[in-house]
């Protein structure tokens, strides 16, 4: 639970301060939020399981916006980034999608 | 292997399935090459989470959970903060547009401007060479500046008062939702509108202000229309002054009138004429001088050896000596 409640601190924190991002950072920052996002569903739906867990809640979210990021940046060194950018893209939505869904039988059983 | 073998054997394999106990939503093992297709759809949560489930809880003295907490406090943070500044960076556009567009606004202003201010600059200047060559000219050769006013009167220098027709041109009508550029008005229809005017007998035309001289022209750039170089607006507001009745007949014998009425019915563009009693034309502007001759009586520069020939001669090919 102290993991949501950093996450929440940050936000407004974020959100207040309004910190620029450095423009070498900029091509890789919608991934980022996808990927973000996709571990805030995971969380939800483990936290509805019962599951969860502060550090693997941390340690997926990390990783999930490096590794999104990782390979935006391999994809354009490679000349194929956008192409890389849309297959990260699928995954992640597929993912976002079944969790969502798990989380709304969680909550309608339905 | 046989379909059904392959059946028995991918449901006797775990890893396919549903992670939850019970799973609600059981993955029909159908062949081993969907088994990534299936990994996607029905074991999205990370399976981190039921595997620190399963492993059996390590008992820690209360300063190691603090310092665990903090650290997990302090990530959390970093990477909500991190977020929520990715995505504000996001919903911002990056600030170089903006400010390559607001230079541009700027500049485009600046300039503007400083046209407005020169071409005030220029009515002045041009009012007082008129005041001075009144003077000049008047008290001492009359029948000359009778001449003088004369042309600049027909050329267009000056403004002009007086009765005429004014057409206007509308392809505005009914919103602007117009996107075939070839249903609005083009040069072409304000050429073939003026000439007509011309030929109907009109002393001064102008479009929109802009005065048209012997020297204009009425071209097309894109979708723009220029007159004089200078883009005109619709609705564009053709003014002749002249001989009304006279105008109202030639226009109507014209050309123009046919090529009027078939934009009007092809192109759904407005067009109206009517007779204005005053109408008030400005002026094109300061004419440029483009031949000069010395009166055979004027004194010749001090030497005496210089001819009115020479000085022709002497002058620029294009004569642009304002």
């Amino acid at each position: 639970m102290i993991a949501v409640l950093g996450l929440l601190v940050g936000a407004a924190v974020g959100l207040l301060l309004e910190p620029t991002v450095p423009s070498v950072l900029q091509p890789y920052l919608p991934i980022a939020v996808v990927a973000a996002l996709d571990a805030l569903f995971g969380g939800l739906r483990a936290l509805l399981d019962g599951t969860f867990n502060d550090r693997v809640f941390l340690v997926s979210f990390l990783s999930n916006v490096v590794v999104a990021a990782l390979i935006v940046f391999l994809g354009d060194q490679l000349g194929v980034g956008t192409q890389l950018s849309t297959a990260v893209v699928v995954v992640l939505g597929i993912r976002i999608f079944s969790n969502a869904a798990a989380i709304r039988r969680h909550l309608f059983r339905a | 292997m046989t379909p059904g073998e392959g059946r028995r054997e991918g449901a006797g394999h775990a890893w396919y399935g549903p992670v939850r106990a019970g799973g609600t939503h059981a993955a029909p093992a159908v062949d081993a090459s969907m088994s990534l297709l299936n990994e996607v759809m029905y074991r999205p949560v990370d399976t981190a989470y039921a595997e620190a489930a399963e492993r059996p809880r390590v008992e820690r003295s209360r300063a190691a959970r603090v310092r665990r907490a903090t650290v997990h406090l302090v990530l959390a943070a970093a990477l909500g903060a991190l977020t929520v500044s990715a995505i504000s960076a996001l919903r911002t556009p990056p600030p170089e547009a903006v400010s390559g567009r607001a230079l541009l606004r700027e500049q485009i202003e600046e300039r503007s401007a400083a046209v407005s201010a020169l071409q005030e600059e220029t009515g002045a200047l041009s009012a007082e060479i008129a005041d001075l060559q009144e003077d000049a000219v008047a008290a001492e050769n009359p029948e000359l500046f009778a001449q003088l006013t004369r042309t600049e009167l027909v050329s267009g220098a000056v403004a002009v008062q007086g009765p005429g027709l004014e057409v206007v041109l509308d392809d505005t009508a009914g919103g602007d939702t117009r996107t075939d550029p070839l249903s609005r008005v083009q040069a072409l229809d304000l050429q073939v509108l003026v000439n007509g005017l011309w030929s109907a007998g009109a002393e001064a035309i102008a479009i929109n202000g802009e005065r048209l001289t012997a020297l204009s022209a009425i071209r097309g750039a894109g979708q723009a229309v220029l007159v004089d170089l200078a883009p005109v607006l619709p609705p564009y507001r053709v003014e002749a002054v002249g001989d009304v009745r006279a105008l109202q007949t030639g226009l109507a014998r014209s050309g123009a009138q046919s090529h009027l009425m078939s934009i009007a019915g092809t192109y759904d563009i407005d067009v109206t004429v009517r007779a204005v009693p005053e109408l008030l034309l400005p002026g094109a502007g300061s004419s440029r001088l483009r031949f000069a001759d010395l009166p055979d009586d004027a004194p010749l520069v001090p030497d005496g050896t210089s001819t009115a020939a020479d000085v022709e001669q002497s002058a620029p090919p294009d004569g642009g000596t304002p």
